[in-house]
């Protein structure tokens, strides 16, 4: 906590001292953190990669100096060793994989591989005839070279990996027998796979499915970010390549075309995004527990009806609500309606319509949204307060404020740091409220890129750029730097809230 | 340690075998049939259309089916995979490009086109072509906007100006109607201001290749303005601004199709529709809501405050297409049925149950036709309607900005001036001749 001050000097501080003490070492603890981040993690995270490397090494040549010729013929026959030690399983699988991946490399992969540089250079432009019709002439597709590309190069890092598999196993195979033990049999290695090694019978088919369609994909998008893949290079008819960090430069504010537009308009949602991310959490966390403080009070009747209610709007969808309440806060809403006849404007409110209502609008209705969830939380974690904290509070003549800032706020926040950290992100990438509510619109003024509204959150300008314009590379770029948003922002917040550095403390 | 390699093996075949299946499984195209999107509404018309070519056809010999996909939407349903979309499907002319892009339409012989050109109206045919060959087969005509106007609030002779009409519904307490916050729509008050709507075609060296793109010149002088400096920009958007200034939320009011229909509805003292400028799909709304008074035109003049000059307001124009999918088992069959559904007879038919405006130059001469008001309108309308399909990607967001700015008082309310209001005009100009998004 202290960086120069004592603990004892901290104490004598006033309430206002305190916060803004913690607040300037907060800050101040900034730069350390990341110092400390790349003078004691990164090079730890290099010598621990490189001690990887030197072991994988290691097999290899220990495999090659001191291995006997059923070891040494498993480095050009997979499976070998296993074959020649009556490990008949072991050794088919692995042989299996291995004519398996010369089969996929030569059939399919090289061709892929070979275009992976330049992403295809044959367009296919122009005709021919096929039976008194003209058909378009197939040139290369820029986005398959790309995926399957990619997969290659997985494919062949896997087939690395099961090399130094297929070594180590032929080798330490080799060690047991000469140490006169008795081989793993195939029945051996399936019993295995219920017992020791069971986490591996069930991780398996996740871990498949996560590479192909998740991180595949990510990859996949990553690279995208660094190509020229818009509406003009669409394919099939046309190709897309290698750019570069051009792309980066156009969001950023430079680059060629559009660049100032791109920076600038960049620049202003970002802006707005963590303004809202920060107002749409922070005014559900608070009102959502003064509720749940209200309903939880003693004295209050029918606290199961009040609950009820206010769970009502959770038990409406959403996104229901969300586009009831864009229909009656547009200029010719009910809302506008309804206080038109009654007298009391003469023109329409432009709740959705007028650049920063809209702004305040969304907030609210997100509220509405929002409140029930953390009432609900906090209900629970308020029951679960033990009263006698409160009663010797009372007992020592503190009030209700003082009991809530200093036994009620406490507990709760201790408790909900990480559920307040997701929600923050959350809300960084709350596309359902926007997107349903205004649509990012209105429309930002002329000087800022016209694809952008003025309630447009990065994901829901990012959702425009590649569904209604097909910059999928701009949005690329923009999905990727609110990846290292995010994940800065947690890990920051998190690893200094209170329910990670004194675990131990809750109750 | 020992037994680690096994699973990890199998992960990786899996991996392999999963790749080697979609590789080959990616170039299968659909059953022994040919399957047409239409839109859902249109889908009965659709099957009395395939009822009669297949009793005119009775050797045929392929299956037809039917499917849902709108002419509107034929780009995003189209474009998410072509090789399993229908083999001939309708899309509306601005959508050509991207579509090709897509290689997902198939070129018509010359031999059809030479017909086409015959039966059809020269614009409609032509908004199929692009690098001189021809993509669609032309249904529909009636793809712009007019006027709608309330009799009883508008005269008719009234509704030839913008001042008439906005005078008429101030007095009545009724309102206007026109979307200013849609690209589409806002090109009106430019697009009448010249006397060639379309500014002209410029060329730019893109990447090697020279490419040729239409464009509303914005900084070319308003017709007949040899004396003056103000430009089409500038008589448009001064327009648009007095427009917005004065009659604002009293009788003007921008909003879409909702829009429209919330004020035919109305309040307790019934409807509050004015007039509004709007397309064919409404016409059928309208017209249950005004009754008698319902009546339509082409678009109004507007004053300019600038050059004290009326300029008649223009309109884009669209036309909606069959085309055939080049990934089609059968390109042959495909295209005679395309030709099909566009014949005479199928737009008469069209017309009769849809009330599409045809684009057959037979159909659209009938009288039932000209007797609709709203093709009248639209038939009205088309000396100064500018085929849309030219426009490039640049020149829908910045329009729509723009008009949502006028609308939205930005350029109103601030100490704007018309010089500051010309440099954003400027660079939006340059942002249509680079092709800025």
């Amino acid at each position: 906590m202290a960086i120069s001050t004592s603990e004892l000097e901290y104490l004598k501080m006033t309430a206002w001292q305190k916060f803004c003490f913690k607040f300037v070492s907060f800050f101040k603890s900034i730069p350390l953190l990341f110092l400390n981040f790349f003078k004691i993690k990164i090079p730890n995270a290099v010598k621990r990669v490189g001690r990887g490397f030197k072991n994988f090494g290691l097999t290899f040549y220990n495999a090659a100096r001191h291995g006997d010729w059923k070891t040494r013929m498993s480095f050009v026959v997979f499976g070998f060793s296993q074959f020649a030690r009556k490990q008949w399983l072991r050794g088919l699988l692995f042989l299996a994989f291995e004519v398996m991946f010369i089969l996929y490399i030569s059939l399919f992969g090289w061709q892929y591989l070979g275009m992976l540089g330049t992403l295809g250079t044959h367009e296919g432009n122009g005709w021919e005839v096929v039976d008194g019709f003209k058909v378009p002439v197939q040139g290369d597709n820029s986005l398959l070279i790309l995926l399957y590309g990619l997969l290659t190069v997985i494919f062949i890092l896997a087939f690395v990996y099961a090399w130094y598999c297929s070594i180590k196993t032929a080798y330490a195979a080799q060690e047991t027998s000469e140490a006169r033990q008795k081989l793993a049999t195939a029945k051996d290695d399936i019993k295995s796979l219920a017992d020791g090694q069971y986490h591996k019978t069930l991780l398996t088919v996740p871990l498949v499915g996560l590479t192909l369609f998740t991180i595949l994909p990510i990859i996949f998008m990553v690279f995208i970010a660094f190509t020229n893949y818009d509406k003009a290079h669409t394919p099939p008819a046309h190709l897309f390549t290698w750019i570069g960090f051009e792309n980066f430069k156009v969001v950023l504010g430079g680059g060629l075309t559009g660049g100032s537009n791109f920076g600038l308009t960049f620049g202003r949602i970002l802006l707005w995004t963590v303004v809202w991310a920060f107002f749409a959490t922070f005014s559900n966390y608070i009102l959502g527990i003064i509720v749940a403080l209200m309903i939880n009070k003693k004295g209050i009747r029918c606290k199961k009806l009040w609950r009820t209610i206010l769970v009502m709007t959770i038990a409406v969808p959403q996104f229901v609500s969300l586009l009831l309440m864009s229909q009656m806060l547009g200029d010719t809403g009910v809302i506008n309606n309804t206080l038109i006849s009654w007298g009391l404007i003469s023109k329409p409110i432009h709740f959705l319509t007028d650049g920063t209502l809209a702004k305040v609008t969304v907030i609210i209705v997100n509220i509405w949204v929002g409140i029930p969830y953390t009432m609900l939380i906090s209900t629970g974690i308020l029951m679960n307060i033990p009263e006698d904290l409160y009663e010797s509070a009372r007992i020592d003549g503190a009030g209700p404020v003082k009991i809530f800032f200093k036994i009620t706020m406490p507990y709760m926040l201790h408790v909900t740091a990480p559920y307040l950290i997701t929600q923050f992100i959350g809300n960084l990438n709350n596309f359902n409220l926007i997107f349903l509510l205004t649509g990012g619109n209105p429309t930002l003024p002329m000087g800022y890129a016209p694809t952008a509204g003025d309630t447009d959150l990065l994901i829901t300008w990012l959702y425009k750029l590649v569904f209604n314009n097909s910059q999928y590379n701009v949005a690329s770029v923009i999905s990727i730097l609110m990846f290292i948003l995010t994940a800065v922002v947690s890990l920051i917040v998190y690893n200094r809230s209170s329910a990670v550095k004194n675990e131990e403390d809750f109750m | 340690m020992k037994k680690k390699s096994i699973i990890s093996l199998i992960a990786c075949g899996a991996l392999a075998l999963t790749a080697t299946l979609g590789a080959t499984a990616c170039n299968s195209n659909g059953g022994n049939s040919i399957t047409v999107w239409v839109a859902a509404d249109e889908l009965p018309t659709l099957n009395k259309m395939l009822d009669s070519f297949r009793e005119a056809n009775p050797d045929f010999g392929v299956e037809i089916k039917t499917g849902i996909g709108g002419s509107g939407d034929a780009l995003s349903n189209v474009s998410t995979d072509p090789t399993v979309a229908a083999d001939v499907y309708c899309y509306a002319n601005d959508q050509l490009v991207d579509l090709i892009n897509y290689q997902a339409l198939s070129p018509i012989p010359e031999a059809t086109v030479a017909k086409l050109k015959e039966e059809n109206y020269l614009n409609a045919v032509m908004s199929g072509e692009h690098n001189g060959e021809y993509y669609g087969y032309p249904y529909a005509a009636d793809n712009g906007y007019f006027l709608y106007y309330n009799k009883a609030v508008v005269s008719d002779t009234q509704a030839q100006t913008l001042e008439g009409i906005l005078q008429a519904c101030y007095n009545a307490g009724k309102y206007f109607i026109y979307n200013m916050e849609e690209a589409w729509y806002v090109g009106a008050f430019f697009l009448g201001t010249g006397e060639n709507c379309v500014g002209g075609t410029y060329t730019i060296e893109y990447e090697g290749t020279t490419v040729s793109k239409s464009y509303t010149n914005f900084s070319e002088k308003a017709a007949g303005q040899t004396d003056t400096e103000y430009t089409i920009a500038q008589v448009g958007a001064q327009a648009m601004i007095d427009l917005v200034a004065t009659y604002k939320a009293d009788c003007f009011t921008s909003g879409d199709d909702d829009t429209i229909s919330q004020y035919l509805n109305g309040d307790k003292s019934g409807t509050q529709f004015g007039a509004c400028i709007s397309g064919t799909w409404n016409a059928k709304t309208i017209q249950e809501h005004l009754g008698d008074n319902y009546a339509a035109a082409k678009l109004p003049t507007f004053h300019s405050s600038l050059t004290n000059k009326d300029y008649q307001m223009g309109s884009l124009a669209g036309f909606k297409l069959f085309g055939v999918n080049p990934n089609t088992k059968y390109t042959a069959k495909s295209h005679q049925l395309a030709a099909y559904l566009t014949s005479e007879a199928m737009q008469e038919l069209r017309f009769t149950e849809l009330q599409t405006g045809p684009s057959n130059k037979n159909a659209a001469e009938k009288q039932e036709v000209k007797d609709n008001v709203a093709q009248a309108a639209i038939a009205a309308q088309a000396p100064y309607a500018t085929l849309q399909g030219c426009y490039t990607d640049s020149y829908w967001n910045p329009m729509k900005q723009l008009g949502a700015d006028i609308y939205g008082e930005k350029e109103i309310k601030g100490s704007v001036t018309m010089s500051s209001m010309l440099a954003k005009l400027e660079l939006f100009v340059n942002n249509f001749k680079v092709g800025v998004d």
